[in-house]
């Protein structure tokens, strides 16, 4: 079967350069985007529309991630900048403001990416210092705060966290015990290397080094899961390829890498989908594919988002159509 | 590889306010440039001279200068794969508000280049960012994930027949030993939903002697055969068809012999020689009298005759299947079919579903154990005919031990292969067929793999779809009194982030705020109460006390 991908939507940011991030909330109303134009934007997005929400500004350089927080914590939004900053953005009486500022780092904060909700109101963020730092709200405008020195040599690029359910219980038997949660997350560096960190007692291990790519990992991704028995990490790289990282075992000891394939440029992004079955992957080439892997365990191509490709309904914007 | 527009690379030495040297820990200290330079470094005097700068202010000033001169230097922490056109660039003298006047190293752009930005949105929605340095050129677009599929899955009554017909005709088409039980297996859903959930053993007999398929052997059709078992043999007396077993009036035997029998038999009786004339009767194939008198004398005796006349009959016939049942024992084929020899194993089950025992547990037991010993040669459709006509229960994937987990799939297998939809589907068509008849039915243990079949149909697009499921597997929780810890909180997870989706389609709202079905707030109270009984939670591995605001509106 194939999958046909048709625009739906084409939203006018008005970024006035780069745009380096773009997600959509938890539920899918609003959108966010960031960019080398130091400003972060927010649109509503319901019904085909696109409704310019917020424009923050409080960034002093390039803008290279944002990460919603679970709504049940409010409308929160991080970002992340080359200004050394990560700021907490958040909606109070239906307007924007900073939450939090963070500047704990000496370098340029590359990735931000928030816990799952179950384990309270986290943030992992990545520093091209080499350091990973933990964020936590306590309440009261008050955030604890963990750093993980070296996580990588040179820089950090990305991190992303595991979902909290323990993998396998979802089809186990119901043993009526409590449920042994582990924070962990996964981070790439310009180190070359995919690092496991977990959680325990209270402080920050690497559980595992994951060792493939001959150049910088540019992004990871930990698949969300519903707690099938399989874990899944997409990590991608300067080196063109793009590994999916399997752990069957429920201790989480062994991870098996298998190419997904070898681009011709670099790989900048990979994405789960909320579901964790499909992952997209954009790279120096500026396609956009989408992969799924096939019962016998082979990852297959299934999608190369084209731009503009099928649109089903009209434009909104006013502005012009590109080409 | 490079875009046509010159790449604007904004390198600047940021000033640093006093208020933000406060929270986080020490100032940072220049490292030996030695070392590849990871960090930038931030000036302690680059304070801005008069000219506060702000971050629109910063970038048209750059834009105004021109372009920064560190082309080179970001070269070397790009490796070569980012192709700088430093020809381009002229070296000015850096604005004098952003740069320190000795070379500083620097950390890397992130991003150097335009790219490609991709990312999935709730219910089958794709962003894509198309790379352009301006308003005109990062075109965003939202796109949805369509599919081109061939039928919706409702779930009707003729519906769901016809897909189980669809999926007979699709296994048909295989090649491989166990195709023709996998078709039989849908038919036997067909059936089952034709009949309400409702059916009795000899349906189902009728069902598995209908249409035998290719792969079986010509002579196996014929219920007797000849026989060629391997097993201790009886008194093997060759069965001819139309043999007419109980009078013994076999092709061979004229009236007469069996008169001169019958008369042996008389006189042995008159002279009160009752074993002899047992004996004589069997070897005269008068099993009618043989019986009668065995069954008025003691037990052993009635046995024996029973055996002899039992042994008449080959192994592998069903007949001998039933009454070895009948006696109260597993019938040897149960641990025998699937082998050539054997024959077709469906005339067996036929003949022990149509008859009911005394004790149901044997013919449950006796249709169990031909289960299993039908899975241990890999017939795998087959082994679950068995065990669905045996109401054998539907266990765990983890559990090795367990029968039956999925219908047409093992639990052996790795789970990607286990899990897939053509058994899920099966499953499923069973369930229903069994709500048909008016109750309530579920199969526990199910629920979990209609939670993956709709987290693949929220692949697929179908985000309508998917929410329903969750909302039959939560009613499904909610009639239930086992405990599902997980699987009720990742239905709530999944029902909580679709349900706007719905909303939207449905056009409800409960006063702009998103509201609940009642469903779904049953199900977040009935998760309260297992966590509550079963201490647990990442609370309780937090390290710090939850703040207030963020309580989990369960």
């Amino acid at each position: 079967t194939v999958m046909q991908v048709s625009v739906i939507n084409t939203v006018d940011t008005s970024h006035e350069d780069m745009i380096h991030d773009a997600q959509m909330d938890y539920y899918g109303t609003r959108l966010a985007t960031c960019s080398s134009d130091r400003t972060v934007k927010i649109f509503d997005v319901r019904n085909g529309g696109q409704i310019l929400v917020a424009d923050l500004r409080g960034h002093e350089g390039p803008v290279w991630q944002v990460a919603w927080a679970h709504p049940m914590y409010g409308n929160i939004l991080a970002s992340c900048s080359y200004d050394r900053k990560v700021i907490v953005w958040k909606e109070e009486n239906g307007s924007w403001d900073k939450m939090y500022e963070y500047t704990g780092h000496e370098s340029s904060m590359n990735s931000v990416c928030w816990g799952p909700y179950d384990f309270g109101l986290i943030l992992a963020c990545g520093s091209s210092d080499g350091a990973i730092s933990l964020l936590t709200f306590t309440g009261e405008q008050q955030w604890d705060v963990k750093k993980i020195s070296n996580a990588h040599t040179i820089g950090c690029n990305a991190v992303s966290w595991a979902p909290a359910v323990v993998p396998g219980s979802l089809v186990d038997q119901p043993s009526g015990q409590k449920p042994n949660y582990v924070k962990r997350f996964v981070s790439g560096g310009c180190d070359n290397l995919v690092k496991l960190w977990k959680e325990e007692d209270g402080q920050w291990k690497e559980d595992q080094k994951l060792e493939a790519h001959s150049d910088w990992v540019r992004d990871v991704g930990w698949a969300p899961s519903i707690g099938l028995p399989t874990s899944t990490i997409a990590s991608c790289s300067q080196d063109g390829r793009v590994f999916i990282w399997t752990c069957e075992d429920p201790t989480g000891n062994t991870w098996t890498p298998k190419l997904l394939h070898k681009f011709v440029d670099v790989v900048w992004h990979v994405s789960w989908s909320i579901t964790g079955n499909i992952l997209a992957v954009s790279g120096g080439d500026n396609k956009v594919t989408l992969w799924k892997e096939s019962m016998d365990g082979q990852w297959a191509c299934i999608s190369d988002v084209s731009k503009g490709q099928g649109a089903v309904s009209s434009i909104t914007d006013t502005q012009q159509s590109e080409q | 590889m490079l875009c046509g527009s010159p790449v604007i690379i904004t390198i600047c030495v940021l000033p640093i306010r006093s208020d933000q040297l406060t929270d986080q820990g020490h100032y940072y200290d220049p490292r030996e440039v030695a070392e590849p330079p990871a960090s930038t470094r931030l000036s302690e005097h680059s304070r801005t001279p008069g000219l506060p700068l702000t971050s629109t202010n910063s970038l048209e000033y750059s834009k105004a200068s021109g372009l920064s001169s560190s082309g080179y230097e970001l070269s070397q922490y790009m490796n070569g794969a980012d192709q700088i056109d430093v020809d381009s660039q002229s070296l000015l003298p850096p604005p004098p508000s952003c740069f320190d006047p000795e070379p500083v190293p620097v950390a890397p752009l992130k991003y150097a280049i335009p790219h490609a930005v991709v990312s999935f949105g709730t219910a089958g929605q794709l962003l894509r960012v198309s790379p352009g340095l301006s308003t005109k050129e990062n075109q965003l677009e939202i796109h949805s994930l369509e599919v081109i599929i061939h039928h919706n899955r409702h779930l009707h009554k003729v519906d769901a027949m016809e897909f189980a017909h669809k999926r007979a005709d699709a296994s048909l088409r295989d090649v491989t030993q166990d195709s023709a039980s996998a078709a039989l297996l849908w038919k036997l859903l067909i059936l089952l939903c034709r009949q309400n959930g409702v059916s009795v053993g000899s349906d189902i007999a009728e069902l598995l002697l209908q249409n035998p398929s290719s792969e079986e052997r010509p002579d196996s059709r014929a219920p007797m055969l000849i026989d060629f078992s391997e097993g201790p043999a009886p008194v093997t007396v060759p069965c001819v068809v139309g043999d007419d077993l109980l009078t013994g009036t076999a092709t061979h035997s004229s009236a007469e012999s069996s008169k001169v029998a019958l008369d042996k038999y008389t006189s042995l009786l008159l002279a009160g020689r009752k074993k002899e004339a047992l004996e004589s009767a069997m070897n005269s194939e008068l099993w009618g009298h043989a019986l009668f008198l065995a069954s008025k004398m003691d037990n052993r005796s009635y046995t024996t005759v029973l055996n002899r006349f039992t042994g008449q009959l080959t192994l592998s016939d069903p007949l001998q299947t039933l009454f070895q049942l009948l006696s109260g024992k597993t019938p040897a084929v149960s641990t025998c079919c699937g082998q050539e020899k054997w024959g077709d194993w469906k005339p067996h089950l036929a003949v022990m579903l149509a008859n009911e025992t005394a004790d149901p547990n044997v013919q449950k037991k006796a249709v169990v154990a031909m289960g299993d010993t039908l899975a241990s040669r890999g017939l795998l459709h087959a082994a679950h005919i068995c065990y669905l006509t045996a109401y054998v229960h539907f266990g765990f994937f983890t559990q090795k031990t367990d029968r039956l987990v999925l219908l047409g799939s093992s639990h052996r297998w790795s789970f990607s292969k286990f899990a897939q939809n053509a058994a899920i589907q099966c499953t499923e068509v069973f369930e229903y067929s069994q709500n048909l008849g008016g109750k309530h039915f579920s199969i526990p243990t199910f629920q979990v793999y209609k939670l993956l079949y709709a987290t693949r149909l929220l692949d697929w697009g179908l985000a309508s779809q998917a929410y329903h499921y969750c909302e039959l597997i939560g009613q499904s929780i909610l009639r239930h009194n086992e405990p599902q810890l997980v699987l009720t909180g990742e239905v709530i997870k999944l029902a909580d982030r679709l349900k706007h989706c719905e909303g939207q389609l449905s056009g409800e709202s409960c006063g702009g705020a998103p509201c609940d079905p009642s469903w779904l707030q049953q199900l977040r109270l009935r998760l309260r109460g297992l966590q509550v009984t079963t201490p647990w939670g990442p609370s309780a591995c937090h390290d710090r006390p939850r703040p207030q605001s963020s309580l989990p509106p369960l």
